[in-house]
């Protein structure tokens, strides 16, 4: 059984991998510290360890790490960090769609894939599209309300983006070669204040996130995760 | 849980993957890996080579000539359900696409892995068998085609050889009045495998007059099947209700559940009597085209 090299392109991070051919994907993420890839049921039915495979949400456990070779993965914290949650993680937070949160980082990125091709889904589009992953804890009712708030906000930001840009055009019409930094402080809104902070990096969402903290050695700020769920009370 | 052992190999072109699967003993190709990861971890399956052609281009795309539509092998359910070919010429393949597992499992699984698994419970099998659809299977030695309802030969049992590729699925375009439509009944909406499929297929002339009829069932017998007697019953007639009725009745004796199942032959008899009923007034309004 030999071992073959394989490149996985992870939350933008890629990984030279050496890798026997019978590790799934799955396998992979988790071996590399991507752990919020939830091993579930490694049959395809629970989704847990759903990542976004060249835009795509599939189930982790059913794609050989070979098969991925070059190809983009992104996984639920490629999406976004404690700090800096994605709209859509935010949205499962402050609705209080997660219970055990073991299917919410499948589910986030079913949700991901779902808005990316439908920005303004129908209820029914939400369930359709939410139906490879199982939760055991919320009845679905707080899910499907977190896919929908986070849906207008992301419609929001994309608004608020909208504003800034023309802002910058008509900036940059009346003052040609000065830098047009000033418009994408300017307006209020979600999108905005994460665009202040992520500075000249376009507000879509895809923005890299660091890797995960069994890489990198940082602690995980358990803190403030439980200061979020503290405030929602 | 780790997989059992394999070597995996991924050809770059199509008369590779031929190569390896005539040359190598106990080799198997995996594509969208949903059946097969599954039965590797299981340990019901233990190929010694898996050959990866999920990427090979040859057994991509949904195409449409003069009087086909040709489906690639490694087509996923996802692809299937948003190709406007399929919306246009077969919406019976796309309902059943609709009712596949879970949005998930559709962006992998592909229609040839569904065939060539050969479930009982498939749900594109009774779906392209009132298409009357055909396999194309590629080797070494050259390719044939086979029809669908000769390819099923039983539960997981079909008539590929080790040695062969599915590389495609085609059927001729229907006419432009014939209707069809398709259920499946599980134990949930989603994500379940079906206790039940039932497929229609009809075309009729201007005077009312039924001019052919498909009908296929899967999960009710082995491997999915055609209801060749109940469509005997249906071609030439007024599809009056009655006519109807006597064809559902013949399609439930196309099935053959297992012991402790014998409720499905009132289910497979009940969906044949809806979907018949459904078509037969689409066609009366003209025809669908699916």
């Amino acid at each position: 059984m030999p071992k073959k090299k394989t490149v996985l392109r992870v939350n933008g991070r890629q990984h030279e991998l050496v890798l026997d051919p019978n590790v799934s994907l799955l396998q992979a993420l988790r071996d590399l510290g991507y752990t919020d890839v939830k091993n579930g049921c490694e049959i395809g039915e629970c989704g847990a360890c759903a990542v976004l495979l060249d835009g795509t949400a599939v189930n982790s456990c059913m794609v050989l790490a070979w098969q991925a070779n070059g190809a983009e993965i992104v996984t639920n914290a490629g999406l976004g960090t404690l700090d800096k949650p994605h709209p859509i993680q935010e949205a499962f937070a402050d609705v209080g769609a997660v219970q055990c949160g073991y299917c919410t980082p499948g589910m986030v990125i079913s949700t991901k894939a779902l808005l990316d091709r439908i920005p303004n889904p129908s209820e029914s589009e939400i369930r359709e599209a939410l139906s490879g992953n199982l939760c055991r804890c919320t009845g679905y009712g707080q899910i499907i309300e977190a896919v929908q708030l986070a849906a207008s906000r992301l419609q929001a930001e994309r608004l608020a983006v909208a504003a800034v840009r023309s802002l910058q055009e008509s900036g940059e019409a009346s003052h040609r070669g000065e830098c047009g930094d000033d418009g994408s402080r300017s307006p209020s809104g979600p999108g905005a204040a994460a665009g202040a902070v992520a500075g000249s990096r376009p507000l879509t969402g895809e923005n890299v996130a660091p890797p995960p903290a069994a890489l990198t050695g940082e602690a995980a700020p358990r803190d403030q995760l439980l200061r979020r769920g503290g405030e929602r009370r | 849980m780790t997989l059992p052992e394999f070597d995996l190999l991924q050809p770059s072109s199509l008369g590779d993957a031929l190569k390896i699967l005539s040359e190598v003993k106990d080799s198997e190709p995996i594509a969208g890996g949903t059946n097969l990861m599954v039965d590797m971890r299981a340990g019901t399956h233990r190929p010694r080579v898996v050959v990866d052609v999920a990427a090979l281009r040859d057994l991509h795309g949904i195409e449409v000539t003069d009087t086909e539509v040709i489906i690639g092998a490694a087509t996923t359910i996802a692809e299937m359900l948003e190709s406007p070919i399929l919306a246009k010429h077969a919406a019976v393949l796309v309902k059943a696409c609709s009712s596949f597992a879970n949005t998930l499992i559709r962006n992998r699984a592909t229609v040839g892995g569904n065939l060539v698994t050969a479930a009982p419970c498939s749900d594109t099998a009774p779906a392209l068998l009132t298409l009357d659809a055909e396999v194309k299977l590629a080797s070494v030695r050259g390719m044939r085609r086979v029809p669908l309802e000769k390819f099923l030969v039983n539960a997981f049992s079909t008539l590929r050889r080790s040695d062969e590729l599915l590389v495609s699925v085609r059927f001729r375009i229907p006419s432009a009045t014939a209707t069809g439509a398709f259920r499946k009944m599980g134990l949930r909406k989603v994500s379940c495998m079906a206790k039940v499929d039932v497929a229609v297929m009809l075309d009729g002339d201007a005077t009312g007059r039924c001019t052919s009829a498909r009908i296929a069932i899967a999960a009710a017998s082995p491997v999915a099947v055609r209801a060749r007697a109940a469509e005997a019953a249906l071609v030439g007639k007024l599809l009056i209700p009655e006519t109807i009725a006597a064809a559902a009745s013949l399609t439930a004796k196309a099935a053959a559940p297992r012991a402790g199942s014998e409720y499905k032959l009132r289910v497979v008899e009940a969906l044949a009597r809806r979907l018949l009923a459904e078509a037969a007034l689409a066609l009366d309004r003209g025809g669908s085209n699916a």
